[in-house]
């Protein structure tokens, strides 16, 4: 009966647990087995290209050698270039290879018995995520007594909007709340070429000491003892808006190598202008918004929850004298009304409610929606579209859905003519379709399944209402002299920053860079000078950058038009020189570590697993004393058994067994951790008072049972909020205001705790707005 | 030399003998001091016999054995299993029987010990239940011993020692001692450890464990032996000693290979990687059954072992006991005995059980259809098809869907039979073909279908992530994400346009395909949140929940609890059925219960039961079918309480 219940989830239970340690034999870091020594964080920032070095050393403080699973989640922007462990003294790093032949060895090494794990983009297997943010890597042998040092590195682009900048390492590990570092040390070092006009770091548990501070450069670090992890590292520096207007260009080349190529990076900040379309008008003008949400069966679990926070923050956010509707579709498609209705509170919440009420349908007829939605288009119209972009009917290749699209929406008159904002979600979400439906004279945003996304969501909105700047484009002069220049973001508005990326063949003594483009209408047009030099390497992360903008341009491509051998072949060269992971290869760390991307996924309670070919018998042993063999179902290619758990077996995590037989009769061990949720999360919220004026900051405080994955609160008026667990206060912890425009009087706080088997526990908070 | 060896002999042999009274007097010692500290903490226990009065109204359909341990007692061989107990000559002829429910208490049997405990005259058979205690039998009666301790756990191995004490197992609260007057804590070492098996004497006994490996008790001291020392494995399966001087040789087996060990100490390991579930060690050879591969046998003499794989008895799969009798070797497999040819080492079956007989024991699923068949859904062994008089043509169906199987339902309208499954459903025929199979590929929210139900323009399916509909337009689904009280839905309930769903997080109403309320615990009468079954009488629901018994809601709104349903039970999922103007319960350790609406009584039953876990129902105008974890039995509707 309790089989019912059971999920297994991929080891380790935990999300986003960065720089932990977990011994073999458990599902947590255990300070009194493995300790975090020493941690040292060291951040360089050029230009906005910031390269993070993690390093750390973790104590064995058993009289046995260990084994242990070391978790680190990247950022969503990050891009691993190195990771690595050492092995007394000697340092095993990992290794780019070609996907196909890293697996062959991958498989090899496996028949060995090691299991050196991979990194790479694209599904390995059916219990693992697409793409996911998050490593592990299996680190052994952790000498008894003795310690073990590990290192990682990642690039990360560090966008500026609004002409901020926010840099975010994770520190804090999520699932586990906190480790404490004997010693942290962290070190940042950010160089601009545009200067810099204030600076801070926006983690209070690392209190910065600022070493150097200049307008191009600031260093500033942090030391401490026995620090706890209680939140992650950021700092966040701010641009005057004088600098904006201006390009910086940045050169690199190595005339040590053969052939030298030279690269340049130019960087245009805009200033803010006002967001109009046209003529400047300082009153925002009535918008009117077609909101198209996805509601087909692709989109089940969180890119449905994410979708609709998105949704919900959208249609919360609109004014009165905004008007709005919205289509919901799948294989069909319904809309809220017939006509676009005003944004009326007692509107929303029923666009609300049927958004709520429109049931899962297995497919996706994404060109009807979009033509549904283009045919509600009206003067400075938005249509947003929350979908995972998987479209299954009507039209589903991108090629031809894009030009269905694309005639219809050029059909309309120009001044009709709807802006496409586009928000994807998941990890396997069709994002070339989404970023070219994104490039209508809109924007393209786009989450993965996992990630907290409510910074997100409110750039996202933000920009509902303004214009990018439109027809942005980067000239060189001489012409002949540059090639392959990319821009790095789809789409700029005032106040933040396009980068492009190129080639230079030959040294000049001087080149014109012109940024031409419209801004409120009119005609934007800003140059700089600087030379091509034959030696420049001061910004050695340049060509990595450049790198990754070819793939990416590459793998567009690929998408438009199909595979062919060059491409690839280049994607492989590029990724293997540049070091990063591409869907075309792998980063194999072997023989001793191992990097698997893992993410947590509910699975079906029964045990699946799937082998290596040679695998001929699997024995589940599970943790109650129950031996079962699983059965090889051959049309899925996996093993498969289930069970029944004792009823006295405790809610919580669990180890089963799995005993694996080849061919050859060699039998290999491993373990696989499951999950009884019997019992939808405990919630107890507090207000820390029952009444309120409007404008007055509400401090909510909850407590959750400990398997409890999100928590979010919802009220009439209010978008929703999401709880984080705060290590001072030892619970979760949200802040958020009672709108000016809130009537008066009773409401309903609804507090609602999802775990991670989807199951949903609620309380509900009585509090009194009093005008 | 002579004078010399006058002297030394006597003094050799003297120092022999004062070792050998220093080692008995140490074990004696120990076995005072345990002894000493178990008589502070006695557990309380009763013992009864075993009426040997049968229920004359219940018919027990067959279902195969599942053979756990054999011994010879009174010249005859007995063999326990799951389905009961079995009595063989020495000839292979079955002499006589005795099922649980019918015989013996409603529990599967899983070990045995054969000796005389302190106080009885004549060696007894002794048996482990799997919750119903300790059975003793005297070649005529049985009587039961049940242990009045909670987190113990299930009996799971016995020794018998030459001092008359019953050494008994349990899966989580270590080895208890029963001296034929009181039960008691073996020794405080040996508390709260996950006994798997035990094996050895008095003052030299091993201790095989879940997870902690063996432990080797001696003289009063224990010593722990785990993977990273001696063992491949912290599992231990199994124990064999070594001919007479037992100390010294002592064989442990483990998922991953067996270990030697000589003179209580680790010697080496032995046939790594072989499923090592039973061990025998005789004749240079150490005998090792696997689950799946038969017998492997090594050979000792060598340094290093040497491993052999006997070409074998393709029906000799898993091998749960070796036995040598008289000389003979003989292996236990769920279906039968095999015994090893002595020359070219290949098994022949010597004991087999009736055939046909269903699949399996473990039932999830029963329905009848229209023609009076009974469809059996196994936990993970497909389907059989048979007649409902029992008749044993069964026709069986197992595949990668048709596996691991929550539920059978008839669609009338449609003239074919849904079955549910954790791998989707599959529409079938009346003669069990397959009609179609319906997977997330073909719209489920999820493969894992826990119920189904007709409605008249299609199904309704119940899944671990919310609610599909399948009807003309196509599938539709729905989860918490639209209200649903939770995305886990173990049950479905239609009385008109009114669809229930009964979830893990309370009840909901879902009409013309939306959730129209939820019922909770902090709304309704719900006892617990987790509803696990639904069905309808009248205008009413009759809603069983996970350990809150079963509650009413009426067309009205208006709740209705019974102070007559034992608090806590668990209503196993969709095992409720109405049936002449009664509803019926399964539950998880209660066994069945029946609610009469003429005395609005609900009334237990547990005569003739199999197990006390009943897992499904379903009926025919003239008799009902329960489904247990342990087999089925039939029993005519009227002999149930009015």
């Amino acid at each position: 009966m309790r089989a019912l219940l059971i999920l297994l989830l991929v080891v380790p239970l935990a999300a986003a647990d960065s720089g932990v340690l977990i011994p073999g034999d458990r599902n947590a870091p255990d300070p009194s087995v493995l300790s975090l020594e020493e941690m040292s964080l060291n951040i360089g920032i050029d230009n906005g290209t910031a390269r993070v070095s993690v390093r750390e050393i973790f104590a064995n403080h058993t009289n046995r050698n260990l084994e242990g699973t070391y978790s680190f989640a990247l950022p969503i922007r990050a891009l691993l270039s190195d990771f690595a462990v050492w092995d007394d003294l000697t340092r095993i790093p990992g290794v780019i290879l070609e996907r196909k032949r890293a697996e062959e060895i991958y498989d090899e090494l496996r028949r060995q018995t090691i299991d050196p794990g991979l990194l790479q983009m694209g599904e390995r297997s059916a219990e693992e995520a697409s793409r996911s943010s998050e490593f592990t890597a299996k680190v052994t042998p952790i000498p008894s007594r003795g310690t073990k040092r590990v290192e990682i590195e990642y690039n990360e682009r560090i966008p500026v909007e609004q002409l901020s900048s926010v840099l975010s390492v994770p520190l804090k590990p999520d699932a586990y709340q906190a480790q404490v570092a004997g010693q942290l040390d962290i070190n940042i070092d950010i160089q601009s070429e545009r200067p810099i006009k204030t600076f801070e770091g926006i983690a209070k548990a690392y209190p910065l000491r600022i070493d150097e501070r200049g307008q191009n450069r600031i260093r500033a670090s942090f030391s401490g003892r026995n620090v706890t992890l209680a939140e992650d590292f950021g700092v966040k520096y701010t641009f005057d808006a004088s600098t904006a207007d201006s390009l910086r260009v940045l050169t690199y080349r190595n005339p040590a190598e053969m052939p030298p190529t030279g690269f340049f990076q130019v960087s245009g900040l805009f200033g803010a202008g006002n967001g109009s379309a046209a003529d400047g008008a300082a009153a925002p003008a009535p918008r009117t918004v077609i909101a198209a949400f996805d509601s087909s069966l692709s989109m089940q679990w969180n890119k449905l929850d994410s979708s609709f926070q998105a949704f919900e923050t959208l249609i919360r956010s609109l004014r009165p004298q905004d008007q709005f509707n919205v289509i919901v579709f799948n294989s069909d498609v319904s809309v809220f009304a017939n006509s676009v209705q005003p944004a009326s509170m007692d509107q929303v919440e029923r666009a609300l409610a049927f958004v709520k009420q429109s049931r899962l349908r297995g497919g996706t007829n994404l060109g009807t929606a979009l033509d549904r939605a283009l045919g509600q288009a009206g003067p400075n119209a938005y249509v947003v579209l929350f979908t995972d972009g998987g479209a299954t009917q009507g039209a589903v290749q991108n090629s031809r859905l894009f030009s269905a699209f694309n005639t219809q929406w050029n059909r309309i008159p120009a001044a009709q003519r709807p802006r496409m904002f586009v928000f994807g979600v998941g990890d396997d979400a069709n994002l070339p379709l989404l970023k070219q439906i994104g490039s209508a004279n809109g924007v393209f945003e786009w989450a993965r399944s996992s990630e907290p996304i409510d910074f997100k969501i409110q750039q996202f909105i933000a920009k509902i209402g303004r214009f990018p700047i439109s027809s942005l484009r980067l000239s060189v002069m001489p012409a002949a002299n540059t090639n392959m220049v990319y821009a790095l973001e789809p789409a700029v508005f005032g106040g933040s920053e396009q980068v492009w990326v190129g080639q230079y063949q030959n040294p000049a003594a001087s080149a014109t860079f012109t940024a031409t483009g419209l801004r409120d209408g009119r005609n934007l047009s800003i140059t700089a000078m600087a030379p091509l030099p034959a030696d420049s390497t001061d910004h050695g992360t340049l060509p990595r950058t450049w790198a990754k903008a070819r793939v990416d341009a590459l793998l567009d491509k690929i998408n438009q038009n199909g595979e062919d051998k060059a491409s690839i072949d280049e994607i492989i060269q590029l990724s293997r020189k540049y070091k990063f992971v591409t869907p075309y290869t792998s980063f194999l760390a072997a023989p001793r570590s191992l990097l698997r991307p893992r993410l947590i996924r509910p699975g079906d309670p029964v045990l699946r697993v799937k082998t290596d070919p040679s695998i001929k018998s699997v024995i589940a042993v599970f943790p109650f004393g129950l031996v079962k063999p699983l059965k090889y179902l051959k049309d899925e290619d996996i093993w498969q058994t289930r069970f029944l758990a004792p009823a006295d077996l405790q809610d919580g995590t669990h180890q089963v067994q799995l005993i694996l037989r080849d061919a050859r009769g060699n039998a290999y061990r491993e373990q696989k951790s499951f999950v009884i949720a019997s019992k939808p999360p405990i919630v107890r919220a507090k207000l820390d008072r029952t009444s309120y004026r409007r404008g007055d900051e509400v401090r909510l405080q909850v407590s959750a049972s400990a398997t409890t994955r999100t928590i979010v609160a919802r009220m009439y008026g209010v978008a929703p909020v999401r709880l984080s667990w705060n290590a001072d206060a030892r619970s979760n912890i949200a802040d958020f205001r009672i709108p000016e425009t809130m009537p008066a009087g009773q409401y309903n706080l609804i507090v609602s705790a999802e775990d991670f088997a989807h199951n949903i526990g609620t309380q509900e908070v009585n509090l009194a707005v009093v005008p | 030399v002579r004078t010399k060896l006058r002297w030394i002999v006597p003094v050799a042999l003297s120092v022999v003998t004062s070792l050998t009274l220093v080692w008995i007097v140490r074990a004696r010692r120990a076995v005072e001091e345990a002894r000493a500290d178990a008589a502070h903490s006695p557990i309380s226990f009763e013992i009864h016999p075993i009426s040997a009065s049968r229920p004359n109204t219940v018919d027990f359909l067959p279902a195969p054995p599942d053979f756990r341990d054999a011994q010879v007692f009174h010249d005859s061989l007995y063999i326990a299993g799951a389905g009961g107990l079995w009595v063989y000559d020495l000839a292979g002829n079955l002499r006589a029987s005795y099922q649980p429910g019918r015989d013996l208490p409603a529990a599967p049997l899983v070990a045995m010990a054969i000796g005389t405990v302190a106080g009885d005259a004549e060696p007894k058979l002794w048996i482990a239940t799997s919750n119903s205690g300790i059975l003793s039998f005297d070649g005529e009666r049985f009587s039961q011993i049940r242990v009045h301790a909670k987190d113990y756990g299930t009996a799971s191995s016995l020794l018998i020692l030459p001092t008359g004490i019953l050494l008994i197992g349990f899966s989580e609260g270590g080895v208890l001692r029963y001296d034929g007057s009181t039960l008691a804590p073996f020794h405080p070492d040996l508390r709260r450890i996950p006994v798997t098996t035990l094996a050895g004497t008095e003052g030299d006994l091993w201790i095989g464990t879940r997870d902690r490996g063996v432990i080797h008790w001696q003289a009063g001291s224990t010593e722990e032996f785990q993977d990273q020392s001696a063992l491949p494995d912290n599992h231990v399966l199994a124990i064999a000693a070594y001919g007479v001087a037992s100390r010294e040789r002592v064989f442990v087996g483990t998922p991953l290979g067996a270990a030697e060990f000589r003179s209580g100490k680790p010697f080496r390991k032995i046939a790594e990687g072989v499923f090592s579930q039973s061990l025998l060690a005789t004749n240079d050879r150490l005998l090792i059954g696997t689950v799946d591969e038969g017998v492997v046998e090594a050979r000792l003499s060598a340094d290093r072992a040497e491993r052999v794989i006997p070409s074998g008895n393709p029906e000799l799969r898993s091998a749960r006991r070796l036995l040598e009798l008289g000389g003979r070797l003989f292996a236990l497999t769920p279906d039968g005995l095999f015994e090893r040819e002595s020359n070219a080492g290949g098994w022949n079956r010597r004991i087999d059980v009736p055939r046909p007989h269903w699949a399996d024991r473990n039932i999830s699923a029963l329905s009848v259809d229209a023609a009076g068949k009974l469809w059996i859904g196994y936990f993970d062994r497909g389907i059989d098809i048979a007649g409902a008089d029992g008749d044993q043509n069964a026709t069986h169906i197992e595949d990668d869907q048709i596996f691991c199987v929550n539920r059978i339902v008839q669609d009338s309208n449609r003239n074919m039979t849904v079955v549910a499954t954790a791998n989707g459903i599959a529409l079938m025929s009346s003669q069990g073909k397959i009609l179609k199979r319906i997977t997330e590929a073909d719209g489920l929210i999820s493969q894992h279908v826990s119920d189904v139900v007709v409605r008249p323009g299609g199904l309704a399916v119940a899944t671990a992530a919310g609610v599909t509909l399948l009807d003309a337009g196509g599938p539709e689904s729905i989860y918490a994400f639209h209200g649903l009280a939770n995305n886990h839905v173990y049950s479905l309930a239609v009385n008109g346009s009114r669809l229930m769903a009964g979830t893990l997080g309370g009840l909901s109403v879902i009409q013309d395909g939306f959730v129209r309320a939820s019922y909770t615990a902090s709304n309704s009468q719900l006892k617990q949140n987790w509803v696990s079954a639904v069905v309808p009488m009248g205008d009413s629901w009759w809603i069983g929940t996970y350990g809150g018994g079963v509650v009413q809601l009426d067309s009205g709104g208006r709740w209705r609890d019974f102070p007559d349903f034992p608090l806590q039970t668990v209503i196993n999922p969709n095992a409720m059925l109405v049936v002449s103007n009664r509803v019926l319960a399964g539950t998880l350790d209660r066994g069945l219960f029946v609610y009469s609406a003429a005395d609005h009584r609900w009334t237990p039953i547990t005569d003739g039961l199999p197990s006390l876990n009943v897992t499904a129902l379903a009926a025919t105008s003239a008799d009902l079918f329960v489904g247990t974890d342990n087999g089925i039995v039939r029993m005519p509707i009227e002999r149930l309480p009015q």
